[in-house]
Formats: structure tokens, C-alpha cells, sequence
């Protein structure tokens, strides 16, 4: 029997690992070799869309002041622009630097305060957008430095009447901290230059990544707002704006700056909690995914079901280890004995580089000489990951809606104190990476 | 014993092995190279004026416009005056900037290596080849000009016939495009292929009129409606001729909409996507596929396609009160088409012959 199971444990661990596989290859490849799809990268005139900008905010003082003066030095028509930071019961000087602003540019920015009411970003850009009528809602985490013409970048794509949100690419600005932060940022070029921007090229489905991005007011409306019982309110907006035949873009070019984890317990915290997100995703969605009640192209239902279950893969990794050594122990011999061997080495040989191959890839389309030598110490971080987010994805809190969701703090480093603010939800996709 | 030392080189064999590539990532790690953040946030330059009003800084800034003879670069190369004269080919081998007095036609049939400056109207002769062109007043590039890198009139462009603008052509005022010419970018407040005395005199500057006795179009079979007023339909779709629709379509086959149709907001197609002669787009036009405006039909906003983009005669993007671009893997413009904003054409971009 137990060996039964764990020959049956093993082989699915096979299939699923090498279906990853081969999709970060394909991937990989699609990037290096195929054609770039930006079709909305050149779009400079037009009616531009009202745009409301909001910065949910907890605890933040170390760091919103840059991302204020940013988003105010941007070119979007003045007369079309609102930014909100949304301060939800900070107890630092968070809330004083908002008015300070609010006095100095009151037709720009208007915060939004709450005291009450369910704490957590997806509550808080959930009440302080049911206030705002503009066309487009982005949203930027505090920790966040958009360039000049960001906005106008990410507004640009709305005036595709199909699209419903879109989603920009993150950019490390602590790159040097640590080694960490030096493996983050390889990992979040791999995330977004190739497996974002793949998707993107194949039509399939980019995600959108909660920051550094937005939705299109009335599709957000229509879907039934953010849900606050979320811990990844990012992709499930994701999902529930393809289910209702939205498309979500992706684009490239759209660049920002954020802040990345300094330290390794602050990582597996953050990974941990996109995974439970992510999960809880899969466990709402998938049904209706694979029913396909839209009549989505099969490309997307099949990359909408990899997708979700990425957080999943290092589970089935580790059952698969699990099931092997049993099989090992119990003398169980290889199935079809030379082919077996042949497979495994052949994994050994191509599988396990697939995305150190992404990574290197994405590295050098971005332009990177020098970064991409500390590559192999990604071997660490992906273990750390593994581990993390195996853990996060057995607990059975991980499938199961929240009932209390609150702002889960990824610490600040800007200003050297790392003690700032918060930020409770996930910077995008890039999690994909470790897979 | 042996074998024990077997064991030994072989571990070790497989330890230095394995360590190899580390030794590049410790060095790294120790002596960081390439540890700041990627050099990507606000660093393109897709203002399409950018590199023309740098080059104008930079002439100002330097004291070239009003250059006198014998002036230098700081890197040596010679600043050329040009009237109207003929240059020799020994001073534009040493070229590193020529200034243009008002009205000066420089020679066609010579290939001039670096940037012109015109203080005031500038004519570069038929057959030349420029790498980039500002100027003051009225820019011309008379048939057959082939323009490397950017061109800008400030108070208009005209583009002669069969010309190539190999990157980006603007102007403030008006840019006139001759037959047969290809282009990449463009922007100006108006762009027309044809004669740079056309001027946008008749056009309403209000966006559309709701006095419309057309009937309406009622959609049969609406696969799902995306938003208020904004329907997703799942099979090809053709509205007749003198319809009236309001809102906003997507569909995911083909859409054809016929001759003098008013649509009160945006469209977009996954397949072929046709706008009848006549009809006016108040909103922006989509499609994964190509996109063609028949003669005379308007799109106010934007046209987006991942195809062609096909501009029949007389047809006409943007309203000058409310610009827009065309952003397309090729576009093709007819004679008398008409664009109030920007042409982006990421393959190629060509004028009808």
C-alpha cells in the first residue's frame, strides 16, 4: 500500500513538475526569440481617461513622502488626476504627513482617513474607491517611486475598451542591501521581463500585481469591488475580471521602484503570505475556470490553472522527494528501469535550470552585465522558498476565506530604520520565479 | 588506504565542481559591480520631441545659432554654415553641426553626417540623406530626402514624396506627407497626407452632435455585458449602413460597420475590424487584427491595433480639440487622411503611392 501510494505520489510530482518546467521554458524562450507584443507603449495623444490614484497607507511615514512627491511630479493632465492615500489607523506621523500635503496641493491629493471599519488594504481601497467616480483606479503601495510618465503609461491601455486592468513592472531600489535583496532582484527580472511579459506576447493571462497598476472603475464595479476576505486581493481580481471576459495587460515599460525585503525572515513572511493568498484564489476559482462559462480561449484556461497553482508546486516537490526516498528505503525498483534513469538524469540535466534559464534571460534583456553572476546562490533562496511556501500552503488556513484580514507588515528599510510602515499585500507575480 | 584516497579525490573533484560557479558570485558578493537598481524607472524618451528639443538646448544653450566661421565643438569637430550654397564634401566630413540661416535650401544628393539647425525655414534638397533636422520655422524635405534619425519643423514639416523619415518626424504646427513616403513616428497637432496648405478649417472642434434621426442598432445577441452600456459579443458582427449605436463593443470575431454609422463610444475586434466610408467613432478604436477606416470615416479617439491600420482617403483620427494616436504594427495612409496627434508604426509606416 505504501508503496502503491508513494509510486502514484512520485508520479504526479513528475507530471506537474514537468509541466512547470516546460512552461518556463517556453516561456523563457518566447522572450528571447518572439515577437514583443506592447501595443499600447506608443499611445501619447488621446481623451486621457480621469484617473484617481490611490496609496493605501499604515503606518508609512518613512517612506510616502517620496512617493507623493513622485506621483506629483508626473505628466498626467492635472485636470484629470486625484491621488488618495488612504491612512488606515496609522499611529505613526503618517497621517500628519498627508494633511501637510493635502494644505499644500488640495485639488491633487485628498486623503482619505479611516479609524474604523475593517482593517487591511483591500478594505481600505475597497471604501475609499466606492467615493471616487474617476474611469481609472491605480493603485501604488507607499513604498512605491513612479517615474514621470508612469501614469500616463498605465492609464493608456483603458482606452482599449476590452481591458480591465493592467499591471506595470516592479523594480528593486535596495538592490545592494544584502544578498537577499540582490537574489529578489533577479528573481522579480525573471517574474516580470519573461514570465509577465511571455504572457502578455501569447495572450494569455498577465496578472495583476495589487501595485503599480490599476483597474478600469467601471469593470471593478461590475465584478463586485475588491474582497476583503482576501489575502491576495490582487489575484483575485485577477480572476474574477477574466471569468467576466476582461483582459488584463501587462506592460513592460511601465517601470517603478519599490523596496524589497532585507532579511530572511521578513521574506518568508511575505512569500508565506502570498502563497495562503494565492491559494485561497485557487481554491474559489479553479471550478469555474476550467467550466469556462465565457468561452476563454484554452490558452488562458490553461495558463489561469498553472497560474494558480504555482504556490502549490513546491508541495508537490517536496511529496515527490518524500515519495522517491520511500520508494528507495522500501527497495521498490525504478519503473521501466533504463528509461526511468534516463528521464531522471535528463531532468537533472535541463528541469532544474529552467528557471535559473528564465532568470539569466531576463537578466540579460534588461541590459545586465555584472548582476547575473550571483546566480547560483539563487539555489538558496529557492529552498528557503520551497520550504516557506510548502509550509504556507499544508496549513489549512492557506484554502479557507479570511475572516479577519488585517495589514500584514513588509518592513521599510528607506531612511535606514526599517521599522517604517506597512504594506500588507503582494508586489506581483514573482513568486513564479522559484517554481 | 587506495581506495580511501579514491574517495578523497573524488569528493574533492566534486566539491571544486561544484564550486566553480560560485567563485564569480562570491566575488560579486564581495566587490559589488552591478548592485544599484536597474536604470529603467523614467529613463525612456518617449516624449517624440525629446531628442529634437535636447538638440535645440543644446545649440542654445551653446551659442551655436548664431555661429560664426571657424567655430568649434568642444570635441573638436567644425560647426558649417550653410546659406544656400553647395557644401564640399571636405567640410562635411568634418562636420559636427551645420547652422542654417532663414530660408536656405541645402544641396540634394549628399549625405550630410550630423545634426542641421535652421534659425528660420529650412529646405534640405531632393536625394539627401540628413541624420536629423530641427527646424525654427518651416522644415522641407523634398522628394526623396531619406531622414536617419529625427526631423522637427517647428512651425510645420513637409514631407516630399517618396521620402523616408527612419525614426521620429514632428512639428508644433502641421506635418504634410507626400506620396510613397515611410515613417515611424510622427506627431504634430495635425498630419495629413497631401498638400501642406491643407488646413483643418471645416472640422468641429466639438466632439459629436445627439440630433440623429438614424435608427438605432440593437444588438441581437450580447455574449455578456461587461459594464453599463459595454457588451462583450462572441461571433463576427456587422452593423448596416445609417445605424446609430450607443455604447461601447467587443468582439471577439469580426466587426464591419457600414457606411455613415454613428458610434457613441469605443469599439474593439479580435479579427478584421472595417469602419464604413462616412461613419464617426466618438470614442477609440481596437483591434488584435487590422483595423481600416473607410473614406471619410472618423475615430475621435484613439486607434490601437496589433495589425494594419489602413487610413482610406479623407479619413481622419483625433479632432484638434481632442488628439489621439494610431499605434499599429503598419499603418497606411491614403491620400487626404487625416491625424490630429501621433502615428506610431512599430514595422513600418507608408503613404499610398
Amino acid at each position: 500500500m505504501i508503496v502503491l501510494l508513494a509510486t502514484i505520489g512520485m508520479w504526479v510530482a513528475v507530471v506537474v513538475l514537468t509541466v512547470y518546467t516546460a512552461r518556463h521554458y517556453f516561456f523563457t524562450l518566447n522572450r528571447l526569440f518572439g515577437k514583443h507584443r506592447q501595443p499600447y507603449v506608443d499611445i501619447v495623444a488621446g481623451e486621457w481617461p480621469t484617473v484617481a490614484v490611490f496609496v493605501p497607507a499604515h503606518n508609512e511615514s518613512a517612506v510616502i513622502r517620496d512617493s507623493l512627491d513622485a506621483l506629483l511630479a508626473t505628466d498626467y493632465p492635472r485636470d484629470r488626476l486625484v491621488i488618495v492615500p488612504v491612512d488606515d489607523r496609522s499611529s505613526d506621523n503618517t497621517r500628519a504627513i498627508l494633511m501637510e500635503y493635502a494644505t499644500r496641493e488640495p485639488l491633487r491629493i485628498r486623503p482619505h482617513l479611516r479609524d474604523g471599519g475593517q482593517p487591511g488594504k483591500a478594505a481600505a481601497l475597497r471604501e475609499a474607491m466606492e467615493l471616487y467616480q474617476a474611469d481609472v483606479f491605480l493603485v501604488f503601495d507607499a513604498d512605491y517611486i513612479p517615474g514621470p510618465r508612469l501614469l500616463r503609461q498605465l492609464a493608456a491601455p483603458f482606452f482599449d475598451p476590452e481591458v480591465g486592468a493592467v499591471m506595470g513592472r516592479v523594480v528593486p531600489l535596495n538592490v545592494g542591501s544584502s544578498l537577499l535583496t540582490r537574489l529578489l532582484d533577479l528573481e522579480r527580472a525573471g517574474g516580470y521581463q519573461v514570465d509577465q511579459q511571455a504572457r502578455m506576447n501569447l495572450g494569455l493571462v498577465p496578472q495583476y500585481g495589487g501595485t503599480v497598476g490599476g483597474v478600469r472603475r467601471s469593470a471593478l464595479r461590475q465584478v463586485g469591488g475588491w474582497r476583503v476576505d482576501s489575502l491576495a486581493e490582487d489575484t483575485d481580481i485577477t480572476y474574477r475580471l477574466l471569468l467576466a471576459g476582461w483582459e488584463v495587460v501587462y506592460q513592460n515599460r511601465s517601470e517603478c521602484y519599490e523596496e524589497v525585503p532585507e532579511t530572511w525572515p521578513v521574506r518568508i513572511r511575505q512569500i508565506q503570505r502570498w502563497a495562503r493568498g494565492h491559494n485561497q484564489v485557487l481554491s474559489t476559482y479553479l471550478g469555474r475556470l476550467i467550466r469556462n462559462p465565457m468561452r476563454l480561449p484554452q490558452r488562458q484556461v490553461i495558463d489561469g490553472v498553472l497560474l494558480l497553482g504555482v504556490f502549490v508546486v513546491p508541495l508537490v516537490l517536496i511529496m515527490g522527494w518524500v515519495c522517491a526516498i520511500t520508494l528507495f528505503f522500501t527497495g521498490s525498483r525504478p519503473q521501466w528501469g533504463p528509461m526511468a534513469v534516463l528521464a531522471v538524469s535528463a531532468f537533472n540535466t535541463v528541469g532544474n535550470f529552467a528557471a535559473f534559464f528564465q532568470v539569466a534571460a531576463a537578466s540579460r534583456l534588461d541590459g545586465s552585465r555584472e548582476r547575473i553572476r550571483v546566480l547560483p546562490f539563487m539555489l538558496l533562496g529557492f529552498l528557503v522558498s520551497t520550504f516557506a511556501v510548502a509550509r504556507a500552503s499544508s496549513s489549512r488556513s492557506s484554502w479557507m476565506k479570511q475572516k479577519d484580514v488585517s495589514w500584514d507588515k513588509t518592513e521599510r528599510y528607506r531612511g535606514g530604520n526599517g521599522n517604517g510602515g506597512s504594506n500588507g499585500e503582494r508586489n506581483g507575480p514573482t513568486a513564479e520565479a522559484k517554481v | 588506504m587506495t581506495g580511501g584516497l579514491a574517495f578523497s579525490a573524488v569528493l574533492a573533484g566534486t566539491v571544486a565542481w561544484i564550486t566553480l560557479p560560485l567563485i564569480p558570485a562570491i566575488r560579486e558578493l564581495l566587490n559589488p559591480r552591478d548592485a544599484g537598481p536597474l536604470d529603467a524607472v523614467g529613463q525612456d524618451s518617449g516624449e517624440l520631441t525629446f531628442f529634437a528639443d535636447s538638440f535645440r538646448q543644446f545649440v542654445q544653450s551653446g551659442g551655436y545659432a548664431q555661429a560664426t566661421d571657424g567655430m568649434m565643438l568642444p570635441d573638436g569637430r567644425q560647426v558649417v554654415l550653410a546659406s544656400a550654397a553647395t557644401l564640399p564634401a571636405a567640410d562635411l566630413k568634418r562636420m559636427g553641426l551645420m547652422v542654417a540661416e532663414s530660408g536656405a535650401t541645402l544641396a540634394g544628393h549628399v549625405e550630410y553626417p550630423a545634426e542641421i539647425y535652421g534659425n528660420g525655414d529650412l529646405t534640405i534638397g531632393a536625394g539627401a540623406a540628413i541624420r536629423a533636422a530641427l527646424s525654427e520655422g518651416q522644415l522641407t524635405l523634398s522628394p526623396h530626402v531619406t531622414a536617419l534619425r529625427w526631423v522637427h519643423g517647428e512651425r510645420s514639416l513637409a514631407v516630399g514624396d517618396g521620402s523616408q523619415l527612419l525614426g521620429r518626424a514632428t512639428s508644433r504646427g502641421a506635418i504634410a506627407l507626400g506620396r510613397g513616403v515611410l515613417f515611424d513616428r510622427v506627431l504634430a497637432p495635425y498630419i495629413v497626407v497631401g498638400e501642406a496648405s491643407v488646413a483643418p478649417s471645416s472640422l468641429s472642434t466639438t466632439a459629436w452632435e445627439v440630433t440623429d434621426s438614424r435608427p438605432k442598432f440593437a444588438l441581437a445577441r450580447a455574449s455578456a455585458v461587461l459594464a453599463s452600456q459595454h457588451w462583450l459579443v462572441d461571433e463576427n458582427l456587422v452593423i448596416p449602413d445609417g445605424h446609430v449605436f450607443r455604447g461601447t463593443l467587443v468582439v471577439r470575431g469580426s466587426l464591419k460597420i457600414g457606411a455613415n454609422c454613428e458610434i457613441r463610444g469605443s469599439i474593439k475586434a479580435h479579427k478584421r475590424l472595417v469602419i464604413g466610408q462616412g461613419t464617426v467613432i466618438t470614442g477609440a478604436a481596437a483591434g488584435r487584427s487590422d483595423i481600416q477606416l473607410d473614406a471619410r470615416a472618423r475615430v475621435y479617439g484613439p486607434v490601437i491595433s496589433e495589425g494594419t491600420v489602413t487610413l482610406l482617403e479623407s479619413a481622419r483620427v483625433g479632432l484638434p480639440s481632442m488628439p489621439a494616436s494610431v499605434s499599429a504594427e503598419r499603418i497606411v495612409l491614403h491620400a487626404g487622411a487625416e491625424v490630429f496627434g501621433s502615428l506610431s508604426a512599430r514595422l513600418e509606416g507608408v503613404t499610398a503611392s
